[in-house]
């Protein structure tokens, strides 16, 4: 069943008195419980793809349908409840919020997205334990390492349920031991139906994808389904 | 390094336009506000003394002289020069009035008064013309509708014959300026040969000029006269500290300064929290300068410099202009420009640029103070921390509600509150100034208030009609005549009769000092006990409840009287009066500590205060006026009064120009406090710019930051009410002091409920609001995408 529709997608980003093309007409589409790497070098247009994927950017041309549902043509606050409910995103650098301990950024997700579960706590502690950090639950994020940061941001992203995961080079900033760990609990994740996408420069870690699809300059040139 | 980094921090303040302007413009107005009061106050002052000193020279002596008293004067080591001159005292039926007046020749009136303005006809030709002067009016002086031609009847003491005299003229001319001789503020001009004829050899007045050391040579001047058996009605020394009139003024301007220095404060706490937010902001370029070699100096350049160079751009053009705003607000609040002006011409207006000088250094050096804050955070940010951390920043966060996992956005919005402690911190004392400015002033104005609804409680406040009656004829048995009057008319309940005399300052820090001594009738209608007993021996005084409170004293304590030469007497204080008129100047001794004080003998008073408290039920204006007219039957007799209507009216005046004057300044501070508080969350949101982006990411919606800065300045408002308690106390309580000697000592009425008023909400709503849009603004327009790719 396919789940995205990435159709003819073109993105123009203005910088001072430059414009740059970071996607140039890019299309292809997603299945539902695909796990799939976006690789490409710096600058190659993996992190718009994600941004537009998780409707935080709009498309300059073209159309993203996710589901049905045509999300470019939705406006800043449709999309950001469209967000809330149907998308868990992780960052490069991690970004969970400093003024919250581990579990309440984990429960921060769900409340943002209104999910009735009774028990927030303890299902924001499952997901901690999940991703190994049930013992971290009430340190802040300063008084984590990079990997816990990352790991406890996958369990954010997971704590609404959601049925995407985006992940924009969520081990840039890992060492090689963290970077696998990530890269398997995302794949964990897809295993319990998520659709995962995620992007990397690491052939290694893309390696761990069932699908990679390349961007070059903006412009989709391969794509490869194992 | 210093050269490329000053370049960047000069870059700084171009780029950051908003903190540019906002700085510049709080360092404007504070130091244009503070600068042009006082330049005016200043000149005030000098124009105060100036107009003395030509009235007065440096000591001014009242009684009775003739050529060779004068000669021993000039005798007198460190006289430089002593000008007689005549001056007659007076009772005037001048537009259908009787009022005291002073008669003094037209040459006379040239030479000692400055500002003489004739605002219609011209000065007397003949002995049968006159022309009214009238100067500043108190509430006790009648008002006067005169009008060319009219006639006037004149009852003078005629010295050289020594009997009373009886003159006609007409009404040839309306002048009024600043000056006045004695207690009234009417001077008869005359003819100068009329008023030489009148005073024969005997002159009344001598205007003295003093070498040296002021006091010792005016204490030897008094002597030689008193030695020589002058008997000395009055006298004044005419030094610029000391001066009556010129405490007045700090008095008066004590309301607009002591708000004003507060607002000095904002632009400091502005350069502190906005600088410690862009440390904060910067934590990683910091660190990654101090890493690469950055001095303190080259930190200083880069984070402190900026803030001292704004506030510069704020101070010298409020430097430049702030004598002229003086002079503008000079002429403003003088009312008729054209008599102002006269003034200038007469006394001249000083620029001053010293005292805006001053206050630009002070204005300069606390902002510069501020800028150093930030440099603190700076130099501890830990620099392998720091440049190795990845993700969002915000400095250690109190673990509040840590256990608690409901009202999440709550806690959030509480906990970004705390992270960010210089801004709660800097937050608070904001608004805690502003909101204490505001509330100081309507205290002290509510004081007043209260006090003008006791003043007409005939419980509290005993006298109805508080007056003054004069003699114009020496031989008339003054206190035998308003005690039989005062037997004798019905409507009357009770009476007090005073001997009155006025000291310039008696007690420290105050202004005309008034003494009061019982010579008939009952103390009590008057000068209402609180707590003691009434003088009964020498050494003795009753003080009002204004100047125990003003001044610490109690029952039992000890109180300094000086008079003009420095002589200090002691006096045991035995009881504590609440009179609603006296505000903390009149001192009720014995009739012998007033001879001996004033150097007058009992039978020399040629007027004496008279207080009434009337039967119930009877309208006091009109028994108050037919008293006068019974009083003022013999024709050298002069009445003045006022009701406790006046008393309560002049109460609520001080509370409306407390208000008013404190109002504006408060407009002021919380445009400066909104501008600063805007300034600070917006520098604040930039810091702020990956996580806000990172929450606008999750699905937050921006309306969401909007409503965490409401629900933090909300949070701050309470967090600030104990401190907006404290400083609205403590200001109203120094309002109150500095203002003691213009309008009396008001108590203020400080409450938990004054804190909340409608102004004060408007206020603090305004704030929140502008707070909010700002805040608004800023993040609606944050590039979610930039923010969240920047590292």
């Amino acid at each position: 069943m396919v789940l995205i529709v990435f159709n003819d997608v073109w993105k123009e980003y203005v910088m001072g008195r430059v414009r740059v093309w970071a996607l140039r007409g890019v299309s292809f589409s997603v299945k539902k419980g695909e796990f799939i790497a976006i690789i490409g070098p710096s600058g190659s247009g993996k992190s718009t793809l994600i941004y537009l994927l998780s409707g935080i950017d709009r498309p300059s041309r073209g159309s993203i349908i996710i589901d049905g549902l045509e999300i470019s043509k939705l406006g800043d606050s449709e999309r950001a409840r469209w967000r809330r409910n149907n998308v868990g995103i992780i960052f490069q650098f991690f970004h969970l919020i400093p003024t919250l301990t581990a579990l309440e950024n984990v429960i921060l997700s769900m409340e943002l997205a209104n999910v009735k579960v009774k028990d927030k706590v303890g299902r924001a502690m499952e997901l901690l334990e999940f991703v190994g950090l049930r013992d971290k639950a009430d340190k802040f994020p300063w008084e984590l390492s990079g990997g816990e940061q990352q790991r406890v941001a996958i369990a954010r992203a997971l704590a609404n349920d959601p049925p995407i995961i985006l992940a924009d080079e969520p081990t840039a900033f890992l060492d090689r031991a963290n970077k696998i760990k990530i890269v398997e609990l995302l794949r964990e994740a897809n295993a319990l139906g998520k659709t995962v996408i995620y992007t990397t420069h690491d052939q290694e870690l893309a390696g761990y994808a069932y699908r990679r699809i390349r961007l070059l300059d903006g412009v989709l040139v391969g794509d490869l389904n194992e | 390094m210093s050269r490329v980094i000053l370049r960047s921090a000069l870059r700084i303040i171009t780029g950051k336009r908003l903190e540019t302007i906002s700085v510049a413009l709080l360092v404007f107005i504070s130091i244009l506000s503070i600068s042009s009061i006082a330049i005016m106050k200043e000149n005030m002052k000098n124009q105060v003394y100036e107009l003395f000193g030509s009235a007065t020279g440096d000591l001014l002596v009242l009684g009775l002289f003739n050529d060779t008293h004068l000669e021993l004067v000039k005798r007198v080591d460190g006289v430089l020069d002593v000008a007689p001159y005549r001056v007659l005292a007076g009772v005037a039926l001048v537009g259908g009035e009787r009022i005291q007046v002073s008669i003094v020749g037209h040459e006379t009136i040239a030479s000692i008064f400055r500002v003489v303005v004739i605002k219609e006809g011209r000065l007397p030709g003949n002995a049968n013309e006159a022309t009214l002067y009238s100067s500043i009016r108190g509430p006790i002086a009648k008002k006067v509708n005169a009008s060319l031609g009219d006639g006037i009847e004149v009852v003078a003491f005629n010295v050289s014959e020594r009997k009373l005299a009886r003159l006609n003229a007409t009404l040839v001319g309306l002048a009024e300026g600043f000056n006045h001789i004695g207690r009234t503020p009417y001077v008869l001009i005359m003819n100068e040969n009329l008023v030489r004829g009148m005073s024969g050899e005997s002159h009344l007045a001598l205007r003295i000029l003093i070498r040296g050391d002021v006091k010792t040579v005016s204490e030897n001047v008094l002597k030689t006269l008193r030695d020589n058996g002058v008997s000395i009605s009055w006298y004044f020394i005419n030094i610029r500290e000391e001066n009556p009139v010129n405490v007045l003024i700090e008095g008066l301007m004590g309301i607009f300064t002591l708000p004003l220095i507060a607002l000095l404060l904002i632009a400091p706490a502005m350069s502190a929290s906005i600088g410690l937010a862009s440390v904060a902001r910067d934590y990683k370029l910091v660190a990654v300068m101090k890493s690469i070699g950055f001095s303190s100096m080259d930190l200083f350049i880069y984070y402190s410099l900026p803030w001292i160079i704004r506030g510069l751009l704020g101070a010298i053009p409020a430097l430049i202009v702030s004598p002229y705003v003086a002079k503008w607000l000079y002429v403003y609040f003088m009312g008729g420009a054209y008599i102002a002006e006269l003034l200038y011409e007469a006394v001249g207006f000083k620029l001053m640029y010293d005292v805006a000088f001053r206050y630009t250094i002070i204005a300069l050096a606390l902002l510069a103070l501020g800028s150093l804050v930030p440099l603190v955070l700076a130099y501890r940010i830990d620099i392998v921390k720091s440049i190795s951390f990845i993700g969002l920043y915000a400095g250690e966060t109190l673990r509040i509600l840590s256990g608690f996992h409901r009202f999440l956005w709550f806690k959030l919005w509480l906990r970004n509150l705390t992270s960010g402690r210089w801004k709660l911190i800097t937050t608070v004392i904001l608004l805690a100034i502003l909101w204490g400015l505001q509330v100081s002033s309507s205290s002290l104005g509510s004081g007043a208030l209260k006090y003008s609804g006791l003043a007409q409680d005939r419980e509290y406040n005993p006298v109805d009609i508080i007056g003054f009656v004069y003699a114009a004829d020496p031989s008339i048995d003054l206190l035998g005549y308003i005690s039989r009057i005062m037997g004798e008319v019905d409507s009357v309940s009770g009476y007090h009769v005073t001997l009155q005399y006025t000291l310039g300052v008696g007690v420290e820090g105050l202004s005309f000092v008034f003494l009061r001594a019982t010579i008939a009738g009952d103390p009590s209608i008057e000068y209402p006990l609180e707590a003691g007993r009434y003088p009964e021996r020498e050494g003795e005084v009753v003080i009002s409840r204004s100047l125990a409170m003003l001044k610490g004293y109690r029952n039992g304590d000890k109180l300094r009287l000086v008079d003009g030469l420095g002589r200090i007497w002691e006096f045991k204080i035995t009881g504590i009066s609440r009179a609603l008129q006296d505000r903390g100047s009149y001192l009720l001794l014995t009739e012998s500590d007033i001879v001996k004080i004033s150097g007058l003998r009992a039978e020399e008073f040629r007027g004496l205060g008279l207080a009434i408290r009337l039967k119930d039920g009877l309208s006091i204006e009109y028994e108050a006026e037919k008293l006068r007219g019974i009083l003022e039957s013999v024709e050298s007799i002069n009445v003045e009064y006022y009701t406790r209507h006046e008393v309560s009216r002049e109460y609520s005046t001080a509370s409306r120009m407390i208000q008013g004057v404190t109002g504006i300044i408060s407009i002021i501070a919380l445009i400066s406090v909104a501008v600063a508080l805007s300034s600070i969350n917006i520098v604040e949101s930039q810091a702020k710019m990956r996580e806000i982006a990172v929450l606008k990411a999750l699905g937050v919606p921006p309306s969401s930051r909007a409503l965490e800065t409401l629900t933090q300045t909300i949070a701050i408002i309470i967090l600030s009410t104990p401190i907006a308690y404290a400083t609205s106390y403590i200001t109203a309580k120094l309002l109150a002091r500095e203002t003691a000697t213009f309008f009396g000592y008001i108590e203020p009425e400080v409450t938990l409920n004054s804190l909340i008023t409608s102004n004060t909400l408007t206020i603090l709503i305004v704030v929140t609001v502008i707070i909010t849009i700002t805040v608004l603004i800023t993040t609606s327009r944050l590039n979610t995408v930039r923010a969240l790719a920047d590292l």
